[in-house]
């Protein structure tokens, strides 16, 4: 049972009184958002894969049991010995970007016992991952991304690297097609379908100040095939269907032009947009995104994720305790149920 | 006959003893990193082969040595508490900007060292007190590198805006305080001053009131002061160059907001937008041709110019133009962030501060080769490189150098290891390494 079905049913009749809708543009369908649950801890980060919440604040990945949203309940945690910039889940383990400590993988299938399988140390700072089939590429502040094989996640192997120009922000990967971005400008597209050297099939430096990158399901029933680029508060999409010619789509610019972390599920984009809480993207048609929902939030959103029925929303301040153990401030992560509704 | 070979044997050895290799007094030295061959010099060492001698030196700077006869000049910074520990590598210190203020008493010390033996022939305290600005925890309060000229030595601290002269013997011939103010995300300062004939001069960019002075060497008089329009355009630590072209002798002061041409009294010749926010590389000239650049990764465009000498007003670039009547040529993406180019022969060469080699024709900007990478054991690199016997040096943060072999194919050579990090560029003299790491000094040659 998933914790979609868990909800209690009659939850979206007593939602209508608390949700915030926004439907600007007139069109058949609006995003409906309802809070379902809290989660009482700050994050910086957040994701969410099953029926577990995985929040990062400083060093510190905490894993919450979500299947009941309503009364979420911490498991455990893992420390490192570094800030954590940013994680992928895959089954039961934690991929992690974890600054001058590099790539750590956590084996979560005891939620309540994290264990460390393997590290790796990149160059610099790992600042962003992503995982390509049993490959992890690491965005790494000193050499670009860097290429790492984890089909054994007790000892990760470095393959290659590719240098970016900037400072490697993010990447990211759906199947074999993945991404990456650095500051100033640039989006590199990597199409590993195609054998051959670990480089960019295409180069386009016309992004905005990039610091993160979302990729589409290839696979989703929408067919949709973009990269969203978050960066000078707006969103950035570029159109992938062909890796090779990435074109800009659109830039939108969001109501408070915040746009700082972004979670995407089929057609739409949950993006946190800082004061002005949660916006819903319809990317239907990449070059015209339309808002098509919201959810006000009382403090400023700053991560998000979602599965195809919840999206966490991380908001308010963080702060690490000293000892990085655990989080602290007067941050939350907001957990909401979405769905589209017609006109 | 026997006494006239005696006499051109003793001229030419007097021109040896007098030969731009002997002294190394300024950052970089008389000719920006080139040295005239010497079979003496090493091309490799390590901790313990080819060292001739190493002294500790207390307090932190990343200035590089000048040398002057067997005079070896560093500066430092001493704090009196624990300061925050410098971190090797580019990296991203997040929401603080690697911003650190020290509530420490500093001492601000100059420490001449016998070439010889490697022995503190002085130390002079220049001031004491807890430094009234912050810096960034890979700078120093005492970044600027002295100048020398044989009678006196001159130095900068910019941190507590002292100017000061010392004579060879370690004692101050005179002060001057300028103003020391707040810099752009308190990174602090590290434009080096320069000596020209008889004026010192000094820039200090900040984001208050960013000026340019020149003093009297002998007495420390300020002869003039210019305001420097580059209180928005974020920190320059790039040191000022002398351009003696055919044509006059200029003041070229490279900067984030215009790259600017000053005649000897301050007054402005040319100047050029197009650089990119926070300056480190210094210009300099060769093949009648001055070069200077910008470069930080997180920006655009991170150019390189060619200029020739001449200009006057505005020499900046159209859109999408790639040189004019003035700009020889221009690279958009070639800049680098700390790093100063060299040229060595007819090459450009950029030396990447994530540890990368390209090499450019010097003349024409064109490629002569891409991107290399130096080795995968090479961390970040902050020094600028050196050349001598047909080889390029590039020391990395971590304390090695890199050897590289000089002209068209790139060619690793070696590697000379010293495990600790090193940010200042080494001086070159007297047949001699003189390589600054955080703690120590080498002299280097070869045994």
């Amino acid at each position: 049972m998933t914790c979609r079905e868990r909800l209690a049913p009659g939850l979206w009749m007593l939602a209508c009184g608390v949700c915030l809708l926004s439907n600007a543009s007139g069109s058949a369908q609006s995003a409906q958002l309802v809070q379902v649950g809290v989660i009482p801890a700050a994050a910086e980060k957040v994701e969410v894969s099953g029926d577990h919440a995985y929040l990062v604040t400083g060093r510190t990945l905490a894993i919450f049991d979500i299947s009941n949203p309503g009364t979420p309940k911490r498991e455990g945690e893992y420390t490192f010995p570094d800030k954590i910039w940013g994680i992928e889940v895959v089954g039961s383990l934690v991929y992690a970007a974890v600054d001058k400590f590099g790539l750590g993988i956590v084996d979560v299938s005891n939620a309540s016992a994290p264990q460390l399988r393997g590290s790796l140390k990149t160059p610099g700072q790992s600042k962003s991952i992503a995982l390509t089939g049993s490959m992890a590429m690491v965005a790494d502040h000193m050499s670009g991304v860097n290429f790492v094989d984890v089909s054994d996640p007790a000892k990760p192997v470095f393959l290659d690297d590719f240098f970016l120009d900037g400072y490697a922000r993010a990447v990211a990967a759906r199947g074999p097609i993945a991404a990456a971005v650095d500051t100033p400008t640039g989006l590199y597209v990597f199409d590993f379908s195609k054998p051959g050297k670990r480089e960019p099939v295409a180069i386009r430096q016309s992004a905005d100040r990039p610091g993160s990158v979302k990729m589409s399901d290839p696979n989703a029933a929408s067919g949709l095939k973009v990269a969203v680029l978050l960066g000078g508060g707006s969103l950035q999409i570029y159109d992938i269907a062909d890796p090779a010619a990435p074109a800009k789509a659109a830039t939108l610019r969001t109501p408070g032009a915040r746009a700082q972390d972004a979670a995407l599920q089929g057609r739409l984009a949950f993006v946190a947009d800082g004061a002005s809480g949660l916006q819903v993207v319809d990317l239907e048609m990449p070059a015209k995104p339309r808002i098509i929902g919201e959810f006000k939030t009382t403090m400023p959103a700053h991560a998000v994720a979602a599965t195809n029925t919840l999206v966490l929303v991380a908001v308010g301040a963080v702060e690490e305790s000293p000892a990085g153990s655990s989080s602290a401030g007067k941050g939350q992560v907001l957990i909401l149920e979405h769905r589209l509704r017609a006109q | 006959m026997r006494r006239a070979v005696i006499v051109i044997v003793g001229l030419v050895l007097a021109a040896a003893r007098t030969s731009a290799t002997d002294q190394w007094p300024s950052f970089r030295g008389p000719d920006a990193g080139v040295v005239a061959d010497d079979a003496n010099l090493p091309d490799t060492w390590s901790s313990t082969e080819n060292i001739v001698w190493k002294a500790d030196l207390p307090g932190l700077s990343w200035s590089s040595p000048v040398v002057w006869d067997d005079h070896i000049i560093v500066t430092s910074a001493i704090s009196a508490g624990q300061e925050a520990t410098p971190e090797k590598g580019l990296y991203d210190p997040g929401d603080q900007h690697g911003k650190t203020r020290s509530t420490s008493l500093n001492r601000w010390m100059v420490y001449d060292i016998d070439f010889e033996t490697g022995k503190i022939r002085w130390s002079r305290e220049l001031a004491q007190k807890v430094p009234p600005t912050g810096r960034h925890v890979k700078n120093s309060f005492a970044s600027e590198t002295p100048v020398i000229d044989g009678e006196r030595i001159y130095v900068y601290f910019g941190a507590i805006g002292l100017v000061a002269a010392l004579d060879l013997t370690g004692q101050t011939v005179w002060t001057q305080q300028v103003p020391a103010h707040e810099t752009y995300f308190d990174m602090g300062t590290a434009s080096s001053p320069v000596l020209y004939k008889d004026r010192v001069y000094i820039v200090h960019d900040n984001h208050s009131d960013s000026f340019m002075a020149a003093f009297d060497k002998r007495t420390g008089a300020q002869i003039w002061k210019v305001k420097r329009d580059e209180d928005k355009t974020a920190a320059t630590w790039s040191t000022p160059f002398i351009w003696e072209n055919d044509r006059r002798t200029e003041l070229i002061v490279s900067a984030s907001g215009q790259v600017r041409s000053y005649d000897l009294d301050g007054r402005l010749l040319w100047q050029l937008s197009g650089m990119t926010f926070l300056t480190a590389p210094s210009p300099f000239a060769r093949h009648g041709l001055l070069y200077f650049s910008s470069g930080y990764p997180g920006a655009s465009p991170r150019p390189v110019y060619a200029v020739r000498p001449g200009a006057t007003g505005d020499i900046s670039l159209k859109p999408d133009a790639t040189s004019n009547d003035y700009i020889a040529w221009y690279q958009p993406t070639l800049g680098t962030y700390q790093t100063s180019a060299l040229v060595y022969g007819d090459y450009y060469y950029t030396l990447l501060d994530r540890g990368f080699l390209l090499c450019h024709d010097a003349r024409t900007g064109k490629e002569i080769y891409g991107r290399q990478r130096i080795s995968r054991e090479a961390g970040g690199f902050t020094a600028s490189p050196w050349a001598y016997n047909g080889k390029i040096f590039l020391l990395s943060e971590d304390g090695d150098t890199f050897v590289v072999q000089a002209g068209p194919e790139f060619k690793l050579l070696g590697k000379n290891s010293l495990d600790e990090m090193s940010l200042a560029t080494p001086a070159v003299a007297r047949g001699s390494v003189i390589l600054r790491t955080q703690s120590k000094l080498y002299r280097i040659a070869r045994r």
